[in-house]
């Protein structure tokens, strides 16, 4: 088990695939730059919407982290965040002040959602694939059969107030560094981190400690529901508008973010700082392909490419730099990989 | 040589089979034409994309996996069968396609397995990859199906639909394997794949030739939703990836892998068909369908997870309280 930032006895070597992941995604950075005219360092433009983006895919993957570092994972996520969105615009209408009890009641729906996630998973010990693919099936019929209006306009106050910048980057990057700071310092410091972590190493070992089981589960699966529908509520204000749909690309981006963050699927090791790596290794490549001027087919492969690359070097001796093999190293090495032979996880 | 005894199937497959007669019962019921000939025939044809990308996921579920990429897979073979064939080259493209197809899975397989990948993640890249070649071979829904395909597909001259024909013969097929050492094996593996290592067996390649198949069935998928629809789409296997991940659970496969079958997978798919035929012909706004397919999925599951803990579901088979979970 990795504890990234757990006191003072964290290193590098301990939290290794994500240093590695920060290291690829500088390299990619200063080589697109270097190599294209205009992108990414060269202005400040460049990194505005290159942080834009970013923040987007580290905003929809927060709930997924924690969700993933327990062994589970969140199919249900594209439309909780796309329902959380649409209730939200609802309920406003449109309407600045009527935002303010619209927003806590879409997040409250999605805490719902969340239990609901967390009781078929923690109580009926389904599979967590399972579990929230069919509660994504749910709120897609729920939703797009009850809501008749399909487009609802976000309140204006909220998209200017996301938009409009502060020390040169938009609101938005500056509400995902917060999320990220107070998430980083809740998994790292906070007895709820602590359970996410012994969660996912061993669920057994985690219950004869005293963990409650279920208990845990239903607060994992909710707190996760809760992040996504927040990050919905977010993209939906940043386009000006939610839609049913909206949700949809972002299922297999937030899984990618996760893994290329260095956090095994298996649970028990990762964190939110391994995620904004991921983010920004998905966000570079993909914003390579526009620029260039490459049909958007690319785009899909190159995601791939860099998933398989990334994931195939740190599974292999090549990917654990010679430098970081210290005893300490050789420890952790053993450890992950006995995790990997154990195939899928069912959380069980 | 040991003899296994075969799984013990009756408990996990009675729910499902009668669920499905259940529901094709009550849509007869509300609309007797679909009896008619012509109707079934359709019926089963434009079940046999869905039915034959379930059946492959099967395989690699079975050994406690999953693979995303059959969605990719069919998108890519889809498009190309409906662009790039002509009628003079569509015997030698519809084998390229296909052993694409096995090649692809067994690229699945060895990220899985030489290079410890997760399963999830490493399918999820390589439908990433598959899809964005689908969109640069074909960046919009076209093309058109070419006649020798066709005919080939739809078994021209046979009373019985081309469709079904194909799905009854996979069917056997994998009776057939069920029941062969490598059939025993892969379920071996997918109940403990260290104790099946153990015994001897070489789990590597077993699960490598599981993804292998199952990437295979998702061209062969793809060739046929070319023939069925008449024309090629990027990006339409997408939405029949979890599906079909549904309707292998519906079917009583446990993703934790060792438990189920290709049979009923392709039980579980026609449920979820049914079930929208059903909604359709109810008058029901078809945007509640998802709606009503997820509580399937979910009522499916939660019934099997209770059925495990009553007090007759241990008789003859190991329960997961007896295997230590």
């Amino acid at each position: 088990m990795r504890l990234l930032l757990a006191g003072p006895r964290a290193t590098i070597v301990q939290n290794q695939p994500i240093v590695l992941s920060y290291l690829a995604a500088l390299l990619l950075l200063v080589l697109m730059s270097a190599i294209i005219p205009g992108f990414g360092l060269r202005s400040g433009q460049g990194i505005r919407s290159l942080a834009v983006e970013a923040s987007i895919i580290v905003l929809v993957s927060l709930g997924q982290t924690l969700v993933i570092l327990t062994g589970g994972i969140d199919l249900s996520l594209p439309w909780t965040m796309a329902a959380t969105a649409i209730i939200m615009t609802q309920i406003a209408a449109g309407n600045n002040r009527a935002m303010l009890w619209a927003i806590p009641l879409a997040i409250g729906f999605a805490a719902l959602v969340g239990f609901g996630n967390g009781a078929l998973v923690g109580f009926l010990r389904i599979s967590p694939v399972v579990a929230t693919l069919g509660m994504n099936a749910v709120l897609t019929g729920g939703i797009s059969g009850t809501i008749q209006d399909l487009y609802g306009t976000v309140p204006s106050s909220l998209t200017e107030s996301i938009r409009s910048p502060t020390l040169g980057l938009p609101n938005l990057v500056w509400i995902c560094l917060g999320a990220v700071f107070v998430l980083s310092v809740v998994m790292s410091s906070t007895s709820y981190g602590r359970r996410l972590y012994a969660f996912g190493s061993s669920r057994t070992v985690a219950l004869y400690s005293g963990i409650r089981g279920t208990q845990s589960t239903l607060l994992i699966y909710a707190v996760a529901a809760m992040l996504n529908g927040a990050a919905g509520i977010l993209v939906a204000a940043k386009a000006g508008s939610a839609s049913l749909g909206m949700g949809d690309p972002y299922l297999f981006i937030s899984a990618a973010a996760v893994a290329l963050g260095g956090a095994s699927l298996l649970g028990g090791s990762g964190h939110v700082i391994g995620t904004v790596a991921g983010a920004l290794l998905l966000t570079i490549v993909s914003s390579v392909i526009p620029v260039m001027n490459l049909p958007g087919g690319f785009n899909l492969v190159m995601f791939g490419v860099v998933i398989v690359v990334a994931m195939t070097l740190s599974g292999t001796e090549l990917g654990r730099f010679q430098i970081f093999r210290t005893a300490r190293g050789q420890l952790n090495r053993r450890s992950t990989l006995s995790e990997r032979r154990g195939g899928m996880s069912n959380d069980s | 040589v040991i003899r296994l005894r075969r799984p013990e199937r009756l408990p996990t497959s009675a729910f499902p089979i009668g669920l499905l007669v259940f529901l094709i019962g009550l849509l007869i019921l509300i609309q007797p034409r679909l009896l008619l000939p012509i109707n079934l025939s359709a019926k089963s044809d434009s079940a046999l994309t869905f039915l034959l990308l379930a059946a492959g996921e099967t395989l690699p579920i079975l050994t406690g996996g999953i693979d995303l990429s059959i969605g990719g897979v069919e998108n890519l073979v889809n498009s190309t069968a409906a662009t790039q064939m002509s009628e003079t080259n569509w015997i030698a493209l519809s084998i390229i396609l296909l052993t694409f197809g096995l090649i692809a899975g067994a690229i699945n397989g060895l990220l899985v397995v030489r290079l410890r990948v997760n399963p999830f993640v490493a399918t999820l890249a390589t439908w990433s990859i598959w899809s964005g070649a689908a969109l640069l071979i074909a960046p919009v829904d076209g093309g058109q199906a070419t006649g020798g395909l066709t005919s080939f597909m739809r078994m021209g001259d046979l009373p019985i639909p081309g469709s079904l024909v194909i799905a009854l013969l996979i069917w056997v097929a994998w009776l057939w394997f069920r029941r062969t050492n490598a059939g025993f094996e892969l379920f071996g593996i997918g109940s403990s794949r260290h104790s099946a290592e153990l015994s001897g067996v070489r789990t590597g390649r077993h699960i490598i030739a599981a993804y292998a198949v199952c990437g295979m069935l998702a061209a062969l998928a793809g060739l046929y939703r070319t023939v069925q629809i008449g024309s090629g789409s990027p990006i339409a296997g997408n939405n029949l990836i979890l599906p079909s991940v549904a309707a292998v659970v519906i079917g009583g496969t446990s993703l934790a892998g060792g438990r189920g079958g290709v049979g009923m997978s392709m039980v579980g798919a026609l449920i979820l068909l049914v079930v929208s035929d059903l909604l359709f012909f109810a008058g029901v706004d078809p945007f509640l369908t998802p709606l009503l397919q997820g509580l399937v999925l979910i009522g499916a599951v939660t019934f099997s997870a209770i059925g495990e803990r009553l007090p007759w579901a241990s008789l003859g088979r190991p329960t997961r309280k007896a295997v230590g979970e």
